[in-house]
This record gives structure tokens, C-alpha cells and sequence, in this order.
């Protein structure tokens, strides 16, 4: 039986040429990207993703406000929220961890940080499949 | 064969996303995790092996500081190897705790500092037959 490809959705605040999404997608996940809260709303609500990247410059204190109108809707199953930021001592006191599960201070190792999706996202796919 | 218990990890926390970071990080770094949502299910695992460390959410149904309670009238030596995840400002838990356990992250974790945070304790915490 194929494994199901696991679809990761990656949100940058501010364009960048990150290596990650192709990363991503060498390690066989889907990949779609935003740079918009509308549309990460949007995309959210129209396809399954497993893990949620954020990769943000700043947070302001309504930079989330899509994530949790995604929860109050009550939707499906597992999304692990990522938070890639260089300003990781400004930030986190600001995060809400109802949302955000994990920050991962910048710069870091993408190599390392791809392989640790991948393979949330493997046990999401495994735990969905058992589920079904 | 049992896993060597100077690299088992129990990590208990009732929200999903948090343990399968938790899972997935620890296990790349040559962990052996065992994953629980309850407490009943958490004694049940403590009970059966031992571990270097575990990972405790202080906000988990039932109570992370019942259970903490319940291993140290049962279990005395055992608090040194718990690390509680907690969402609230860590001065909030209780000193007696605090100054008992191996330490304490506050949600949302960072990913690297928490793995060295675990390697750490299970280090400070090697396991001998005659501890549980």
C-alpha cells in the first residue's frame, strides 16, 4: 500500500528564497506556501495539512489571529504548528501555546529541520491511516 | 529485550501534537520514547520499566501535580527525573516541586534546547536497578 503524501503548509511573513520548501519536497511531502493570513486561512480549510511552518520576521499580536479562527472552526484532526524566527526571545512570550507547539530559533539547520517534519509527518500519516 | 533504560524516556501530556514532537525529537536523538495521554496510563507505563526521564505536562487532565505528588510519597528519588511542560509562567508552579524536579520548559518549547534539556537529565539520571 503507498503511503499517503503528507502535505505541509509553509507561511513567511516577509518573500524569501528558503531552501526548505524544496527540501520538503525532496523528502517526498507536498508542499504549498503562503504569504497571506487569508489565504493561509483559506488553504487550510480546503486541503488536510500535517504540520503548519511558520516562518516569520516579526509577530504582532494579531499575526495568528488566522491559526485561531482555523481552530474555533473545529476542523479535522492533528496540524503541529512550527514557528521558525530569529527573534525567538521577543517572540515567545507573545505566543499563544494553545497554537504554536514548537519555535525553532533561526538560523538553524534546515537539513535537521526537514527530516524532523518528514517524520511528524509520517507518524501523522501512519496515526490517520489507523484511525480510518 | 527491554529498551536500556538510561535512554527511555515517558512522556504524558493529553495534547496529541505536543507528543508527537516530543516522540519524534527525542527519538532522533536515540531515545526510546513511550507516549501517554493519561495518568492512569502514565503509572501503568512508570510501573512497568524504568526510565531516565519523564516529560510531564503540568496542565494534563487529572492534574500533572497529582501525579508528581503520587510518585513521591510511592516512588522517593524519582521527582529528579521529571521535566514538566507547562503553558503558564514556571514561577507558578509550586517551589517544593520546582526545586525537586530536573527542570522545567515553558510551552512552546525550542526544539534544540529542549533535546539537550532531556539529554541532560537523563545524563544527571542514570538508572540503577535498585531506583525506580
Amino acid at each position: 500500500m503507498v503511503a499517503e503524501q503528507q502535505c505541509v503548509l509553509l507561511f513567511a511573513d516577509s518573500p524569501s528564497e528558503s531552501p526548505l520548501p524544496g527540501m520538503l519536497r525532496r523528502k517526498g511531502m507536498e508542499v504549498d506556501t503562503t504569504l497571506s493570513q487569508d489565504d493561509a486561512l483559506q488553504k487550510l480549510k480546503a486541503k488536510h495539512y500535517s504540520l503548519l511552518l511558520l516562518d516569520f520576521v516579526l509577530i504582532e499580536p494579531d499575526s495568528l489571529a488566522f491559526l485561531k479562527q482555523y481552530k474555533q472552526g473545529a476542523h479535522q484532526s492533528s496540524l503541529v504548528v512550527i514557528l521558525l524566527t530569529a527573534a525567538i526571545h521577543d517572540m515567545k512570550p507573545r505566543l499563544d501555546p494553545d497554537l504554536v507547539h514548537a519555535v525553532v530559533r533561526k538560523p538553524t539547520n534546515l537539513a535537521s529541520l526537514a527530516d524532523i517534519v518528514r517524520d511528524c509527518t509520517t507518524l501523522l500519516g501512519e496515526r490517520k491511516r489507523l484511525r480510518e | 529485550m527491554l529498551p536500556d533504560a538510561s535512554k527511555s524516556v515517558l512522556a504524558i501530556d493529553d495534547n496529541e501534537e505536543i507528543l508527537l514532537l516530543v516522540r519524534v525529537l527525542l527519538e532522533r536523538a536515540g531515545f526510546t520514547v513511550d507516549a501517554v495521554s493519561t495518568r492512569e496510563d502514565a503509572l501503568q507505563k512508570f510501573l512497568s520499566r524504568r526510565y531516565a526521564v519523564v516529560v510531564l505536562d503540568w496542565k494534563m487532565p487529572h492534574n500533572g501535580g497529582l501525579f508528581i505528588e503520587h510518585l513521591h510519597v510511592n516512588f522517593p528519588g524519582s521527582l529528579a527525573r521529571i521535566v514538566i511542560l507547562t503553558a503558564v509562567n514556571p514561577s507558578s508552579i509550586p517551589e517544593e516541586i520546582r526545586s525537586s524536579i530536573c527542570s522545567v520548559v515553558q510551552k512552546p518549547f525550542e526544539l534544540d534546547q529542549f533535546v539537550e534539556l532531556i539529554t541532560e537529565c537523563a545524563a544527571k539520571n542514570g538508572v540503577s536497578s535498585s531506583v525506580r
